[in-house]
């Protein structure tokens, strides 16, 4: 049994012999991610998902630059920069994971 | 915490210290009015800020170290004051139309309390501390596509 004490100190108690164990009432916001990837939705839906908010990005960067172009008062030039450079690093994290995705599946096909 | 947290902080901050600037353009702009809606001269005015945080700030002995205040999110403008406290700067010019008719400061023009000198070092200070923030959005960029070489 972990010590009283120990528990709402850290909120992290080790057993002698195994894993790390984390209370759970504690860590709401971490376990329902952890839910949340163990019996969310399938692969395909995440990775629509995921792709429609680098989409979402996309589309508020070309808003947000169109308004710069017909009304240049109404927004902040920062406001656009960033959300340029919100979209480039959203794209990049993309293209890089479905590189990894392809190199991966070239490596199955290739095997002999 | 997302990728974005350093990103969206950043922005805040530009946008605070943005603000803080008009402000400056603002005080600058109107060093030399003397007749206002309210009466008197003009008074500067100064941005107050305070901290954006995700949840309120409290402190518990009963909880563990992960539910306490976590980090902020960036600073938000609270208002926008104006300086009421200092007096307004006093110059003999009895033909002026702003000048006081009676009393023993008579024939003196109430000038605003704008500081010039002041004004044009906290417009450094500004554009400093914007700088700063935008060199975050490039550090936290960098930062990002490091890790995206992670095992290539």
């Amino acid at each position: 049994m972990p010590g009283f004490y120990n528990t709402f100190t850290s909120g992290v108690f080790r057993h002698k012999t195994g894993p790390i164990q984390v209370e759970p009432k504690y860590f709401e916001r971490f376990d329902r991610q952890k839910a949340g990837q163990v019996k969310g939705k399938g692969f395909a839906e995440t990775l629509a998902g995921a792709l429609g908010d680098v989409n979402d990005m996309q589309m508020n960067a070309y808003n947000l630059t169109q308004k710069f172009i017909t009304e240049p008062g109404s927004v902040d030039v920062h406001d656009l920069t960033l959300g340029m450079a919100k979209a480039n690093l959203s794209l990049s994290i993309t293209k890089a994971i479905f590189d990894r995705a392809l190199r991966a599946y070239n490596e199955i096909i290739n095997i002999r | 915490m997302g990728i974005y947290t350093a990103l969206n902080t950043a922005s805040s901050g530009l946008t605070a210290e943005r603000t803080r600037l008009d402000v400056i353009a603002d005080n600058l702009a109107n060093v030399d009015t003397t007749r206002t809606p309210e009466g008197g001269p003009f008074r500067r005015s100064r941005v107050v800020f305070r901290p954006r945080v995700s949840q309120p700030y409290w402190r518990s002995p009963f909880l563990p170290k992960y539910l306490e205040n976590q980090i902020g999110r960036g600073v938000r403008i609270v208002d926008i004051q104006k300086d009421y406290m200092s007096k307004p700067r006093l110059v003999w010019d009895p033909t002026h139309p702003d000048a006081i008719k009676t009393g023993p400061q008579k024939g003196y023009v109430e000038y605003p309390n704008v500081n010039v000198v002041s004004e044009m070092v906290d417009m450094i200070s500004a554009s400093r501390a914007y700088e700063a923030n935008v060199t975050i959005i490039n550090g936290a960029k960098s930062m990002f596509l490091k890790a995206l070489e992670v095992g290539r």
